[in-house]
């Protein structure tokens, strides 16, 4: 009678186990082995910056779910904020955030087949904030100074985080090519689509539309952000300060 | 999936042995409070967390008890570090008083997370307090009168940003019995 008891208790934990061991699996956060992983988080709305967080949100929280677009790949983001995904094909991909079924902001990635990215971004009520995106390759993290010295953009390294200061060749405040003498020997693709923009010495009341649209071709800027490519000198903008220009001297 | 392995190498032979135990003569003794110290593993979504269990148990019966479970883990994830702080309460039900122990538990309570990232010099960091739901079992060990090792495996339930989790944890430490 004890032993059948005994028995039962272990059928009932080993079961408990295994629906465990495949619980917060998604199912379609794969397409097999091979291609790029994604690991990431979600911080909240309540989100606090160098300060320590004494808020709560309530379970009132929107559901966020992350699609790769153009494939099936498909994750909800955990009740602790993290997501992931393996098998994404390489190349540029777009991972679309939504929240409890609406859209609400896209970021895009460049990498190459076996690279991990990392990604960290924040949702404030309709709106995604791109709070730090890394793209690794597994095979040379352990030789960075290689990596820099191979990468088109002088001193950069793939996923880190890069400063460059350049004239914008052609594109607008959405996807630009800069020119960064001195850092790289061909134009830099900025993608300045998640990027908040900042008019350095223009006048206050400058509007975040009058802002974007004054990157154009000939416009000095200072880009913060991402390389998310050194082969391809590609760089996801998270800031872009526009210097003042000289048309504005002129108008002083 | 690995942790559901090293469960059940921990588990099988020692259910296997609870069989034998009881063409011996088991140890008995009565229920009595117990004080329960040990690692813990667990899963947030995603992460694999590592830290530490503690948890105490009143008798209220011959196989009930009433248990107080608390623990923290922290690990990292996607380049942020990631806390997890459990209290949790509720019964416990062990069959047997003899050398071996297997116990069956349910126990409820709040999970706080918190995420933190180094951002350019700056810490963004959030944090969520969650209604939990731990379900699951273990077995003691009894070394001697006070002191047993025990193995324990929970599936725990979190609700939090619209989501469920379903998260595996694992603990094995260490247990003191209380009084006579």
């Amino acid at each position: 009678m004890k032993r059948r008891m005994l028995v039962s208790w272990a059928t009932v934990v080993v079961a408990a186990v295994v629906a465990a061991g495949c619980g917060s699996e998604s199912p379609t956060g794969s397409s097999g082995a091979g291609g790029v992983a994604v690991q990431g988080v979600v911080l909240g709305g309540n989100a606090s910056v160098s300060a320590a967080d004494t808020q709560t949100s309530a379970s009132s929280a929107k559901k966020v779910t992350v699609k790769v677009e153009g494939t099936s790949l498909t994750v909800d983001v955990s009740a602790s904020g993290t997501f992931q995904f393996t098998g994404i094909p390489s190349g540029t991909f777009t991972l679309i955030f939504l929240a409890d079924g609406v859209e609400i902001g896209r970021v895009v990635v460049a990498a190459e087949d076996g690279f991990e990215v990392k990604i960290v971004v924040q949702v404030t009520g309709s709106t995604l904030v791109l709070v730090e995106i890394k793209v690794e390759d597994p095979d040379e993290t352990e030789d960075d100074d290689a990596e820099s010295s191979s990468c088109v953009v002088n001193g950069g390294k793939t996923g880190a985080g890069i400063e460059l200061e350049g004239q914008v060749a052609s594109g607008s405040s959405g996807s630009f090519n800069l020119t960064a003498t001195g850092r790289s020997s061909v134009p830099v693709v900025v993608d300045g689509s998640h990027a908040t923009f900042r008019c350095n010495g223009s006048p206050k009341n400058t509007s975040d539309a009058q802002c974007k649209a004054s990157v154009k071709t000939g416009a000095r800027v200072h880009v913060r952000g991402t390389l998310t490519s050194c082969t391809e000198a590609k760089v996801t903008a998270i800031e872009v300060k526009v210097q003042k220009s000289e048309d504005d001297d002129d108008d002083d | 999936m690995r942790q559901a392995l090293l469960v059940l190498v921990l588990f099988v032979p020692a259910v296997g042995s609870a069989g034998g135990a009881q063409r011996r003569p088991p140890a008995s003794a009565p229920a009595r409070p117990d004080v329960f110290l040990g690692y813990s593993n667990t899963k947030a979504g995603d992460a694999s967390l590592h830290g530490l269990g503690l948890s105490g148990s009143y008798p209220l019966g011959a196989a009930l008890s009433l248990v107080v479970d608390v623990s923290g883990h922290d690990g990292s994830f996607a380049g942020a570090d990631l806390g997890q702080l459990a209290l949790l309460a509720g019964a416990r039900w062990s069959p047997s008083s003899g050398r071996l122990r297997p116990f069956a538990e349910g126990l409820l309570g709040g999970v706080r997370t918190s995420v933190s990232v180094d951002v350019g010099g700056a810490t963004i960091s959030d944090a969520d307090s969650d209604w939990g739901l731990a379900l699951g079992g273990g077995l003691d060990y009894g070394l001697d009168a006070r002191w047993a090792l025990r193995a324990l495996v929970h599936v725990r339930l979190v609700h939090g940003e619209g989501a469920w989790d379903t998260d595996p944890r694992l603990a094995v430490g260490a247990v003191f019995r209380l009084g006579r």
